[in-house]
């Protein structure tokens, strides 16, 4: 009889590899952001291990004003390459209150 | 005779033009915005004419692309691709947005992904450089279309 692969799997599998692409996608943002003279903050349900099976990856770019867009760029499409939705924003443009909001969560990538 | 497309692409072209030219002025308008109802009115106008402007400038190319027989780029990362394609020559097709064009074409591109995802998270008033990279679409684009057209359709 064929296997009948159900919703709930699916969705267990895809989260499960979320949370794995993520640990290959810190390792290449830290070593980008230790050889670029800045850093990246991950917060949100990747930072804190529990992404569902639709969870984008929520990342903060703190980089000097000149080479933000190239490490922009970089995250994007380090996160796309592995398959996972990037939420980008420059750490600079932050309300305080958002960075309040996420602090308890904040992972520093450097 | 010129391709009859030309007359949409220049329709989506002078989109952008005034989106990204309204942008700006509004933009010059948020520090001085004191109450909160009228600062909120003030943040999401330049918001979203930075929204229209970049999708106008979208359209524009998604055009070209077509008038050259090029499929556009699909998938999750197809805005961030659509820059990138237009920036370099395909085949026998020439760069249609070259240097600071291009670059500035990328910074309003990644300013739409902040105004869709985090528009309540962001302070406005750092968004300078990607007013300043509007700003510069208003000159540039026009021309940038000019040349690629007496180019390809002379």
């Amino acid at each position: 009889m064929q296997r009948i692969v159900t919703l709930t799997e699916r969705k267990t599998a895809e989260a499960a590899r979320r949370r794995e692409a993520v640990v290959a996608l810190v390792a290449v943002l830290a070593a980008y952001a230790r050889t670029h003279g800045g850093r990246f903050l991950l917060y949100g349900s990747a930072a804190r291990g529990t992404m569902k099976y639709d969870s984008d990856v929520d990342l903060l770019v703190d980089f000097p004003e000149d080479t933000l867009g190239e490490a922009w760029n970089f995250a994007e499409t380090a996160c796309w390459d592995r398959n996972l939705a990037p939420d980008l924003m420059p750490y600079g443009w932050c309300k305080k209150t958002f960075v309040d909001h996420i602090a308890p969560d904040l992972q520093v990538v450097e | 005779m010129s391709d009859a497309r030309w007359f949409e692409i220049n329709a989506a072209v002078t989109a952008a033009v005034r989106h990204f030219a309204g942008a700006c002025t509004i933009f010059e308008k948020i520090p001085a915005t004191v109450t909160q109802e009228d600062r909120y009115l003030v943040e999401m106008a330049f918001m979203h004419a930075m929204l229209a402007g970049q999708t106008s400038l979208e359209a524009a190319l998604i055009r070209i692309l077509d008038l050259t027989g090029e499929e556009a780029p699909t998938g999750a990362r197809w805005h961030a691709d659509l820059i990138t394609r237009a920036a370099h020559p395909v085949g026998e097709r020439p760069a249609i947005l070259l240097g600071d064009a291009a670059r500035a074409a990328d910074e309003t591109r990644r300013f739409r992904s902040i105004s869709a995802d985090a528009y309540d998270a962001f302070d406005h008033t750092q968004a300078t450089k990607a007013v300043a990279s509007a700003s510069l679409l208003v000159t540039l684009l026009p021309s940038e279309i000019v040349r690629f057209r007496e180019a390809t359709d002379p």
